[in-house]
């Protein structure tokens, strides 16, 4: 019962997860793409060890002041990992430092951000909160929220299927808040998601390891 | 008597290896997404000729080729390493 009850609560600890881990297995070469009409963030992540990676990201805002684009290399760090006989829960942070450019203008920008998340093979639940500072233009912040649950228990080898809830909630942008449900497929190294918000936004994300 | 147990014994001693069936069971695995890495490491290893992850069973079946073996140890590690904890390994 505690494990559950600790399954349940323990992305609440934290902010609000994320699309993907941060840290992979070692010596895993990511690519994640994350699209949505407001925002985009792409990411080549490298898991030089267990619990660390070294990552590229880029990552596009639509702001009503104009638009933003942040490009860094990042560090990414498992803070803490679970493994239950049911379930993984991890906590990741990270941080990076690099270049926005920002209505025709550039300069250094700072990100940090912190993420956890906990799943079963039927449940998942996750949180994401990251605040980035720029020299030019507003500081932006945005946390993210994930419920999600599997129709069925995916075997290691079978194309695995999940509904999810997503929220978003970033008041800098054009869009202020936006909830999406979403569907998430993967087969081995591959994992697609996409989904259409309730207002309208399609969202659109891939990511693969290889 | 202690020439038939010197027999027995060197029998024993020259019989070849055949291939192992290792059976280990794994904490944490539950998103076969995230559990590639364990085929990708184990197969990269020399002696290993096959594997066989179940997210079902919460097992890691491992079959060394013949006259091979992989140690406890370098199983453990490779899935430390994947991200997973080992709760037993059974030959």
């Amino acid at each position: 019962m505690q494990k559950l009850i600790f399954f349940l609560i323990s992305p609440f600890l934290l902010a609000p997860a994320a699309f993907s881990h941060p840290v992979a297995y070692q010596g895993a070469l990511g690519v994640m793409t994350w699209n949505q009409s407001f925002m985009t963030d792409d990411w080549i992540t490298y898991s030089f060890r267990p619990d660390a990676a070294v990552a590229a990201r880029h990552m596009r805002f639509d702001m009503p002041e104009g638009r933003m684009q942040f490009y860094a290399p990042q560090l990414d760090y498992l803070v803490k990992r679970w493994n239950g006989t049911y379930y993984q829960s991890n906590i990741y942070v990270y941080g990076a430092y690099g270049t926005a450019t920002f209505q025709n203008q550039n300069g250094g920008a700072g990100l940090g951000g912190i993420e956890a998340d906990s799943e079963s093979r039927k449940y998942f639940i996750s949180g994401k909160y990251e605040k980035m500072w720029a020299n030019l233009g507003p500081d932006f912040y945005h946390a993210e929220f994930r419920l999600g649950a599997a129709p069925y228990e995916a075997e290691f080898n079978e194309i695995a299927s999940w509904f999810m809830i997503q929220y978003q909630y970033h008041p800098m942008l054009l869009k202020k808040e936006a909830i999406t449900p979403l569907i998430r497929l993967f087969y081995k190294s591959v994992l697609f998601e996409t989904g259409v918000s309730t207002d309208g936004d399609w969202m659109l994300n891939f990511m693969f390891h290889f | 008597m202690k020439k038939l147990t010197a027999f027995l014994l060197m029998a024993f001693m020259a019989t070849p290896i055949f291939a192992k069936d290792i059976k280990v069971t794994v904490k944490g695995m539950v998103c076969g997404f995230c559990a590639q890495g364990i085929t990708k490491k184990f197969k990269a290893q020399p002696e290993i000729e096959s594997i066989d992850v179940s997210l079902e069973k919460k097992t890691v079946s491992i079959k060394t080729k013949n006259q091979q073996d992989i140690s406890d140890q370098a199983i453990t590690q490779i899935l430390t390493e994947s991200g997973y904890n080992v709760e037993k390994i059974e030959r």
